[in-house]
């Protein structure tokens, strides 16, 4: 890991900080994926020599760390897009690599989003790139307002005094005037595994009416084999549950332990965002994985 | 003579400024879509970030008055949306344990430090998002910055550390007259705000 303070330093000192800080971190990324990556160096002290705000005496590698970083996922998105405005905190690095081609931006862009310890197959890196640029002309652009894409979110639940983990499924809603908020869309978690199972042999005999139901006793007493005297038509409803065990006191929010989020708007690829919280030059929110739907 | 000359120069730059902020009272707010208004309003709250900084120096400064010191909590929650908005504290000792409070219990906290001076320095201002619409009709926002803090006892640093953090900031509609003209103005209140890392701070040494 590369850490250094800020201080003041000569542009020949800064160099060879960076070329070396870089030699360490990102090596193994260079051999593994993407090709043009191997450019980082290069693009990195051409940013440090020509940009006005970096090349001031007290703006060095600290600062060029907090600027590569993804800090938020509207930074992310703006990236993604390419978008030209101050929430795209890179396209200050890529003003300095003097890409005035858009889609050529875009793809370096997208290529910086990576997180580099994954074993990225380049090839399927550089198709969902063209996918993404490629595709109806002008390319794919995120929004926040999409409705394919989702947040999953690992929290820490107490149920009947124990820590259970439950994962909450957040999707955004936006109405008709623009207004967007986050709602629970789905919820998974151990704690609903007994909601599902196999009916087995067992029943309530057809001539239970004639008992006043008395058979009910034994039902209930069967708890096991609850689902067996249930109709076909069946089917767990697990948000209705984290109701009403929250209603009544059984489960209780402790914190939210991570999240990640799942884009699918590029049709075909499905990929996985998650924030790396480290000092280095590859932190922040970046995509670690990606498939193919 | 020349000390009446001086007070012209000093009435005439004083009524250049007052009349200049005269002048940008009469403007209108910006309104959304507007390309001022992103950079203006996140202006704002970069402001009432500083504020609460400068509002927390007071609150633990056990040199001051009591009475001081109960003001600034109380000034200090009229940054935030609601006293409940919840802030997040974290250790440099043990780094992965935070702690929530709700920001009136965050600020009483603060004030039963044990530190006989408290210093909060504003290091960097590291992002600010874009502004979202909710579906309340007020705009959402993040700032992310760093701050050094640095807890004195006996004369000496007992306690330092450099925090990130992030601070989401809320635009209420405000309705407000200006030059006899009802307009939309936005009120810009503090809300959560979540400690991203903690790190040990040694002024570059």
């Amino acid at each position: 890991m590369c850490i250094y303070p800020t201080l003041k330093l000569s542009k020949r000192y800064r160099l060879v900080m960076v070329s070396n800080c870089l030699g360490k971190n990102l090596s193994a990324w260079y051999r593994a994926t993407i090709k043009t990556v191997f450019l980082l160096p290069i693009f990195l002290f051409v940013y440090l020599i020509h940009t006005p705000s970096v090349a001031c005496a007290q703006v060095t590698v600290d600062q060029l760390r907090h600027t590569i970083r993804v800090k938020l996922l509207d930074d992310f998105i703006a990236r993604f897009n390419n978008y030209n405005t101050p929430q795209n905190s890179f396209r200050m690095i890529l003003d300095s690599m003097h890409v005035s081609n858009e889609a050529e931006r875009r793809k370096t862009s997208i290529k910086f989003l990576f997180r580099r310890d994954q074993k990225w197959d380049s090839l399927v890196v550089s198709s969902f790139i063209d996918s993404v640029i490629s595709n109806r002309g002008s390319g794919i652009f995120l929004n926040l307002s999409d409705t394919n894409w989702y947040a999953d979110v690992n929290c820490d639940f107490q149920l009947d005094g124990q820590s259970k983990q439950v994962r909450l499924i957040m999707r955004t809603f936006t109405d008709s005037l623009g207004g967007m908020k986050w709602y629970i869309s789905g919820i998974e978690s151990t704690i609903f595994d007994q909601l599902n199972g196999k009916a087995g042999g067992a029943f309530i005999a057809p001539i239970a009416h004639e008992l006043d139901f008395l058979a009910l006793q034994k039902v209930f007493d069967d708890k096991n084999n609850i689902i067996s005297y249930l109709g076909e038509e069946y089917s767990a409803d697990k948000l209705s549950v984290f109701v009403f065990l929250l209603k009544t006191g059984r489960l209780k929010f402790k914190k939210v332990l991570d999240n990640q989020f799942i884009f699918c708007q590029i049709p075909g690829w499905k990929f996985a965002v998650r924030d790396f919280k480290e000092d280095s030059y590859n932190a922040g929110l970046l995509i670690y994985e990606l498939s193919i739907r | 003579m020349r000390n009446n000359k001086m007070a012209v120069i000093a009435i005439a730059i004083i009524a250049s400024f007052l009349g200049g902020s005269l002048l940008a009272k009469a403007q209108p707010c910006p309104q959304p879509g507007d390309s001022l208004f992103i950079h203006y309003y996140s202006d704002i709250a970069k402001k009432k970030v500083q504020d609460l900084g400068d509002y927390l120096s007071i609150i633990t400064d056990r040199k001051r008055p009591d009475e001081m010191r109960r003001e600034a909590v109380n000034n200090a929650l009229l940054l935030f949306l609601t006293n409940n908005e919840l802030v997040w504290v974290s250790n440099i000792r043990d780094t992965t344990r935070r702690v929530s409070y709700k920001a009136y219990e965050y600020l009483r906290q603060m004030r039963l430090l044990s530190y006989e001076k408290v210093e909060i320095e504003w290091v960097s201002l590291l992002y600010v998002s874009e502004l979202h619409l909710g579906t309340d009709g007020n705009y959402y926002g993040v700032i992310q910055f760093s701050q050094k803090f640095r807890g004195y006892s006996d004369g000496r640093v007992a306690y330092e550390d450099l925090t990130t953090k992030k601070n989401s900031v809320v635009l209420k509609p405000n309705q407000v007259f200006l030059s006899g003209k009802e307009e939309t103005c936005w009120d810009v209140y503090l809300s959560d705000i979540e400690v991203i890392e903690t790190l040990p701070f040694s002024d570059g040494k």
